[in-house]
């Protein structure tokens, strides 16, 4: 169990390409640069060269079995979102952006009782719809 | 510390105090009106419940401020009025108070500290908002991702379906486990990561319905006041419990408009059931101690409403909280005599008080001006002012201020700026005494419908008098006919009706403009042959449905589909054909195709002169021929007078039939031709203007490129519009075009009038410099001006001996002969004329034959001006003469 295995936290920019393999699944460079670039003007040579710093790094799994390298996040987001939990503002704030942002459900979790109710309608639901 | 114990003893900071303590029972009885509100609203839809709470809400801090207030206005002001917060005298040493009261004046110089206790909670509140908005930015920006593509079309195609125009980003983000919104002014969705792969298509559109449904309802600016209202009454359970009921019957509100468009409850519960457990998988630094209120949620859109979510719990500790305030209230008084002054009168009178201090304030400002601006401001040019302007007269300090505004006011209306007299001032000044002298009745006649009008768009060119009173006209009635307002259009009706015989006649209909599409119909597409009643009766219409009705109508007479077809064709080949710098249907060639229809026969002469015949035309008579000519070269064939048109009546009668149909007021030629001549003597005085302003860029040697340039461009704009003027001419009858022209003419004008004020303070500054005086210089300049206007240049091949010596650096003497050549002209002025300087040569007495002066120049060129008398003509004659000095 040594840490010297685990990779390191991510970056913000490092972040936002891992947010992108999570969402896209295994890609290429292009689809990661297509969907970074439709929220922000970024280089594609940026991205690229990102991405061979998170291989580096052990962010990210590279398959150079095809032409265009197909690049995956290493570790699963949870994995990846307990490291990050331990951010400071985050977890100090969380309440109080919480009551800045509107959901569709409500800041707070449901509790384990409320959850097993949750799970009893959602049987009676699927038992009703078929 | 101890400054601070003295601040808790200001009147303000005990006015602060008593405002918190009373805020408890006003909290808590708001509260309980909330309670029992919901009670009464069980069962209804949750927007009137979440109406309520937001009233509520909002009623709280008012509350709060209008007792604050009323605590403030009514404090003792005696100057007997105790130090300390608790109304206790000092002298009324321990020992002659009774225990019971020692222990109250204790507790209240206690509460004393609320006050900075209160004040570090709203600070500490108020820090964690900033952090929250913090979290929120960086939420936005760290660890998310744009959807896909067809996850954003689908998200707009919603937003479209519950017409929202305002465009919402869809993002994926790492750190949420719940669908958020965020932002107000450039919304964002955020959706968790696998949220869009593990729910179906219909299961995300629902989410997504839910949120934008927020954007639409702008839940995100009321959630915020919520904020900030929790943030300042943080101290009051009742103010949580109201936010909390807002919260919830907010959400409610947005499953009610998801379930309308969408339908099927069930299956939108099951969504909301399915995310929140695959929220649970998410891991969470810590299990959130209270549970949400999604089951609730469920339930609610599940099954028939089981009543208002309010609870009795809140209500019942709302109402112990009030019976214990209403007690410690009623004891206090009591035993505080003095202090009872602070609080007699009930807080809803205390709001209305606050209120009306707030009103007079508000109209502190206009009340304040002195009675001659504020008639001017509120009768002279009441009609007029812009509102931009009105708030700036407002806004003035002093007199001298306003004084200099009302002659800025008329002097920004001023169609010729360069005169005197201002002819806007004195036209509005003469209409008002019109209107009081024609229209007074029970008010004065400038505040009457009629003198509103006259006021504001002069005279009318028709009024129809219906004043006699009849069995078919009941009310006397006076019709009112404008051939074209600016921006409203040609051919305005207004109707005044006296209804009570007072005299005081009301505008039926304000003319306010019609929709463009119908304005164009009427202007536009069908000018030439819709008749002057039709145009009257589309004009009186007043919704779309009728004016659509009318326009089908008007084809119908004409004989249907086919009419308005060939009426189309007939536009489309008058502005494929004639279109020139005019597009074609405006053309008099388009007029006429557009009326008549294509010519029996066309014949062309020399290439500038085109001749149409028709055999017949309806109303005007048979082999009627009209001659169009190409005057200047420039394609635009015009109507031209026919030589045959005093002897042939035909053609009068058909000049008269345009006239009329282009809408066109009947205005005599002799008034066009005046008001034509009135321009062109407009223009002329501007295009002197311009020449003076040239002259003056010469004298002048800041006369750089930009402000030639700037004038060299005013004069191709008056150029043009000269051009555009002498056009109108033989088209007398268009006086559209003719305000139009007027329009731009003064606009231009005015242009010239800021570029000459610019020149003029360039002018100004270059005087600085000279080393003459002012006067002399200023002097010198018009005498420059005046001989340069009068002189003609020399008669070609005439030589004078001029010389300019150079007697050493920097040094010159100019010689100019005094007669010459062969004694036919004679000195009369010399002018030396470095660019910008004027040195005057004259002076020294003449000796010998030719005129000899040493001057002191620095080196560069100059210029030198000799005027010279011909002596056989008496004829002044100018030369300019170049020379260098080293």
């Amino acid at each position: 169990m040594s840490r010297a295995n685990e990779p390191p936290r991510p970056t913000d920019a490092e972040l936002e390409i891992l947010t992108v393999l999570w969402s896209l699944g295994p890609s290429t460079v292009r689809d990661v640069h297509e969907t970074i670039a439709r929220r922000k003007p970024t280089q594609y040579t940026t991205v690229l060269k990102t991405l061979q710093i998170m291989a580096e790094k052990g962010l990210v799994k590279r398959d150079e079995k095809q032409r265009a390298h197909i690049y995956s996040a290493a570790r699963p987001r949870e994995w990846t979102q307990k490291q990050l939990a331990g951010d400071l503002l985050q977890r100090a704030f969380g309440g109080s952006a919480a009551s800045l942002m509107l959901g569709a459900l409500s800041a707070h979790r449901a509790s384990p009782a409320e959850l097993a109710e949750l799970r009893k309608f959602l049987e009676e639901y699927e038992k009703g719809k078929s | 510390m101890s400054l601070l114990a003295a601040w808790i003893h200001t009147p303000f900071a005990r006015a602060l105090g008593w405002t918190l303590v009373h805020f408890l029972w006003e909290g808590a009885l708001l509260g309980m009106v909330l309670a029992a509100a919901l009670r009464v609203l069980r069962g209804e839809p949750a927007r009137q419940r979440y109406a309520a709470a937001c009233v509520v809400l909002a009623a709280m801090p008012a509350a709060f401020a209008g007792t604050l207030a009323a605590v403030w206005w009514l404090r003792p002001v005696s100057a007997a009025a105790p130090l300390r917060w608790a109304a206790v005298p000092l002298s009324d040493g321990p020992i002659a108070v009774p225990a019971a009261r020692f222990s109250w004046a204790m507790l209240l110089d206690h509460l004393a500290w609320l006050v900075p206790l209160w004040l570090l909670g709203v600070a500490f509140f108020c820090a964690r908002g900033l952090a929250g908005w913090a979290a929120v930015r960086r939420l936005r920006r760290r660890g998310v991702c744009a959807a896909p593509e067809e996850w954003q079309a689908r998200l707009d195609r919603l937003a479209a379906s519950i017409r929202l125009s305002r465009p919402v980003a869809l993002l994926e983000s790492c750190f949420t486990d719940t669908p958020v919104l965020l932002g107000y002014l450039r919304p964002a969705i955020l959706l968790p990561l696998g949220c869009l792969t593990g729910l179906s298509v219909a299961q995300v559109e629902w989410i997504l319905l839910h949120e934008l449904a927020h954007v639409a309802r702008r839940d995100y600016v009321v959630n915020l006041l919520q904020s900030l209202v929790e943030g300042l009454l943080f101290y009051h359970p009742a103010v949580w419990w109201v936010s909390r009921v807002v919260r919830a019957e907010r959400e409610n509100c947005c499953d009610d408009r998801v379930v309308e468009l969408m339908g099927d409850a069930r299956a939108y519960a099951a969504t909301l059931a399915v995310l929140e457990d695959r929220r649970a998988l998410v891991p969470q630094a810590a299990m959130a101690a209270t549970g949400g209120n999604v089951m609730k949620r469920i339930r609610r859109l599940t099954m028939e409403p089981r009543g208002a979510q309010a609870s009795v719990a809140p209500a019942a500790s709302a109402a112990v909280l009030l019976v214990l305030f209403a007690a410690a209230l009623t004891a206090l008084p009591a035993r505080l005599p003095k202090a009872r002054h602070a609080h007699p009168i009930a807080p809803p009178a205390r709001i209305a008080m606050a209120a009306a201090v707030a009103v007079q304030t508000e109209q502190a400002p206009a009340n304040g001006l002195s009675t001659p601006y504020k008639k001017w401001l509120t009768e002279d040019v009441a009609y007029i002012i812009s509102d931009e302007e009105r708030a700036a007269f407002l806004a003035l300090g002093s007199d001298a201020e306003r004084e200099n505004f009302i002659e800025q006011f008329w002097k920004r209306r001023d169609p010729t700026p360069g005169t005197e007299e201002n002819e806007m001032r004195e036209e509005h000044y003469r209409r008002i005494a019109f209107t009081n002298e024609h229209f007074a009745g029970s008010v004065a006649g400038w505040k009457t419908d009629r003198g509103r009008m006259y006021i504001v768009y002069g005279p009318p060119d028709e009024i129809d008098d219906h004043s006699a009173v009849s069995a078919s006209n009941p009310h006397p009635n006076q019709l009112w006919r404008y051939k074209y307002i600016e921006g409203i259009g040609r051919d305005v009706l207004v109707e005044f009706v006296d209804r009570d015989g007072t005299g005081d006649y009301q505008m039926t209909k304000d003319p306010s403009p019609m929709p463009a599409q119908y304005r164009k119909w009427l202007n536009d597409d069908v000018a030439y042959i819709i008749t002057p009643q039709e145009r009257g009766v589309f004009q009186s219409l007043t919704a779309d449905s009728q004016r659509e009705n009318f326009i089908e109508q008007f084809w119908q007479a004409r004989g249907g589909a086919a009419a308005k077809a060939e009426h189309e064709r007939r536009m489309a080949y008058a502005n494929q054909n004639f279109t020139t710098a005019i597009p074609g249907w405006k053309t008099d060639r388009g007029r006429i195709y557009v009326m008549y229809g294509p010519p029996d026969s066309i014949a062309s002469f020399d290439g500038s002169k085109i001749e149409w015949t028709y055999k017949h035309i309806e109303g005007v008579g048979n082999n009627v021929v009209v001659d169009f000519q190409d005057s200047n070269g420039s394609g635009e064939y015009r109507m031209t007078k026919d030589p045959r048109a005093d002897a042939d009546p035909q053609f009068q009668v058909l000049r008269k039939q345009l006239a009329e149909s282009a809408g066109n007021p009947r205005r005599s030629g002799q008034e066009t031709q005046s008001r034509l001549q009135q321009l062109q003597s407009k223009l002329a005085a501007l295009n002197q203007q311009i020449a003076q302003g040239r002259q003056e860029e010469q004298a002048s040697v800041l006369g750089e490129d930009a402000n030639s340039r700037q004038l060299e461009q005013l004069r191709k704009q008056l150029a043009e519009t000269a051009r555009q003027l002498q056009e109108a001419l033989p088209n007398q009858q268009d006086t559209a075009n003719a305000a139009r022209l007027q329009q731009e003419l003064i606009s231009r004008m005015q242009q010239l009038q800021a570029s000459r004020v610019q020149l003029d303070q360039l002018v100004a500054k270059q005087q600085e410099e000279e080393r003459a005086s002012e006067s002399a210089r200023k002097d010198l300049q018009y005498e420059i001006e005046a001989l340069a206007a009068t002189a003609q240049p020399l008669e070609p091949g005439v030589q004078i001996g001029v010389r300019v010596e150079q007697t050493g650096p920097g040094n010159v003497t100019v010689h100019v002969p005094l007669d010459s050549p062969g004694d036919r002209y004679h000195l009369l002025e010399e002018v030396l004329t470095p660019q910008g300087k004027i040195v005057h040569l004259k002076g020294a007495d003449p000796t010998g034959p030719e005129f000899s002066q040493p001057v002191s120049l620095r080196a560069g060129k100059y210029q030198l001006l000799v005027v010279m008398k011909n002596l056989a003509t008496g004829a002044t004659h100018h030369a300019y003469f170049d020379f260098t000095v080293n």
